[in-house]
């Protein structure tokens, strides 16, 4: 869809967002929320808390690097 | 072991600010999502209550500074609160006048948080005095009747804002909704209801997209452009400046009596005093820089009062700030309330208070443009948004597991939609209350 029109996004909330790499960025969080939830089934609800966050944090790193920011900032 | 203790709270108050000083400029970090697991967290692995006290007044305090500074860059606002601010943020900086309105925010924010704390101390006093004049606990002397408290909330809420019919007419439909939710799972607790009202607007707005008509009415092309202007230099004169502008007057009265209002929605107060109070200013340029200093300054005030009123005054959460960020404070599990003293506690406070103001405040004068352009050149929002989707989604399965998480995304998609009919997020929470409190009470019935 979008994806072949590189230069093409959505406006959300007054930022540009690439739909296809906003979908991406939610099955990484979700499936990293996911994992860290199915493999902690065992542990206590506040070490599944610390580590999901942790996982999170994970998460944002990984969407931080693979996308770059829809926007052109320059200082003057 | 006091030491210790000592320590523990310098240390944490130290962090609170200076984590929450990023978070707060990154784009569309929502209070209650960001400071609700920290807070949790910190109660799980039983930290000290002052201890976890210190660092949500440092983080809170530090978000509420900063959150503010992408709006004057950028037109972009760093959090819900700021979203009052961004018309006067775009005409003032379109003026050129950035420095300036960054400044007038800053300052203003130190006025309205301690403000806040005085007329929250105040508060507290007062009702101690009426409680020991007439023998009686406002706790219990209200204590039956909160839903009608709420209702009239609502009711009053919706009268005060733009689209009053609408307002009014979603009162009772919302209510049900949080009925229904709790008739299809009753351990639903209270914070993944306020997720669901604060994070709605984005789920609904995200499932929108996926109509492509009006996927394709925001479409745009390329990126989008963003000057940011050049930290200039700051010292001990700009500052006293800063903190003298003519707008000062209005700044701390409009802080002052939006303190008082605590029980209603902070970014509601901020936005009702903040056009009340600027309303006859004839000069535009003079009107935008008063606006924004009240509207950052009224943001702090209500947030501190109603935190400190809620805590010390009442015993539970009567104001939206204390029941979404500070919910974990009224958790019954947590047992924080019973473990404080208030004199320890609010020294506490007011030490975490003014190691945040520091350290936001200084580097909001010296180094907003620099900081802003490190959180955008390098965070994506897409890597933002979902976060706050994977937050919500931990948080609420934690709570109420997959179900929950079903029964809650619904009522943040119908919180969503209401939202972007024009209905506030303060009548959504007294709304929810009412409900809440009925059920409590038996008049409406689960199980």
């Amino acid at each position: 869809m979008e994806a072949k029109d590189k230069n093409k996004f959505v406006k959300m909330w007054g930022e540009h967002i690439s739909l296809l790499h906003l979908v991406v960025a939610l099955i990484v969080n979700i499936s990293a929320v996911l994992i860290v939830l199915l493999a902690t089934i065992n542990l206590s609800k506040d070490y599944r808390l610390l580590i999901g966050l942790g996982a999170l944090v994970i998460a944002l790193i990984v969407n931080s690097s693979l996308f770059r920011p829809k926007r052109n900032v320059v200082t003057k | 072991m006091e030491w210790m203790l000592l320590l523990q709270i310098v240390i944490f108050a130290v962090l609170g600010g200076l984590i929450y000083l990023i978070i707060g400029i990154i784009p569309g970090t929502d209070e209650t999502s960001v400071l609700v697991p920290a807070t949790v967290l910190l109660f799980a692995f039983n930290l000290p209550p002052l201890v976890v006290l210190s660092f949500f007044i440092g983080a809170m305090v530090s978000l509420n500074v900063t959150d503010s500074i992408p709006t004057a860059l950028t037109s972009i606002p760093g959090g819900v609160m700021a979203t009052p601010m961004i018309e006067s943020s775009t005409f003032l900086k379109e003026r050129g006048l950035v420095t300036q309105t960054i400044r007038r925010m800053t300052s203003g924010a130190i006025y309205g948080t301690f403000i806040g704390l005085i007329v929250g101390v105040l508060v507290v006093g007062i009702v101690k005095l009426i409680e020991f004049a007439t023998g009686t606990m406002i706790e219990q002397a209200i204590s039956g009747y909160q839903h009608w408290v709420f209702l009239a909330g609502a009711i009053f809420l919706a009268f005060m804002s733009k689209k009053k019919i609408i307002s009014l007419l979603a009162i009772v439909p919302f209510g049900l909704a949080v009925y229904l939710a709790k008739l299809a799972s009753s351990t639903i607790s209270a914070t993944p209801f306020f997720l669901a009202i604060t994070a709605g607007p984005l789920l609904f707005q995200l499932v929108t997209m996926l109509i492509p008509k009006l996927r394709s009415e925001s479409t745009v092309e390329g990126d989008k452009q963003i000057v940011i202007e050049k930290d200039q230099k700051f010292g001990r004169k700009e500052f006293v400046d800063s903190m003298k502008a003519k707008s000062t007057k209005v700044t701390i009265l409009s802080s002052f009596i939006s303190s008082f209002l605590f029980f209603l929605s902070p970014v509601g107060v901020t936005m009702l005093v903040g056009e009340t109070a600027t309303q006859r200013i004839k000069d535009e340029e003079t009107q935008a820089l008063t606006k924004v200093s009240v509207m950052n300054a009224v943001a702090s005030a209500t947030y501190m009062s109603g935190i400190i009123v809620s805590l010390f005054a009442f015993g539970f959460a009567i104001s939206p700030a204390a029941a979404g960020p500070g919910g974990a404070f009224f958790n019954p599990d947590n047992n924080f309330l019973a473990s404080i003293k208030f004199g320890p506690a609010i020294a506490v406070l007011i030490f975490a208070m003014l190691v945040a103001l520091f350290i936001a405040a200084t580097l909001a004068f010296k180094y907003a443009g620099r900081l802003t352009y490190l959180v955008f050149k390098y965070i994506p929002q897409e890597a933002v948004i979902s976060l706050l989707i994977g937050l919500a989604f931990l948080l609420v399965y934690l709570d109420s597991g997959f179900i929950g998480v079903l029964i809650i995304s619904g009522v943040a998609l119908f919180a969503g939609f209401l939202n972007r009919l024009g209905v506030g997020h303060g009548i959504l929470f007294m709304s929810f209350y009412t409900a809440l409190y009925m059920i409590t009470f038996g008049l409406l019935p689960i199980a």
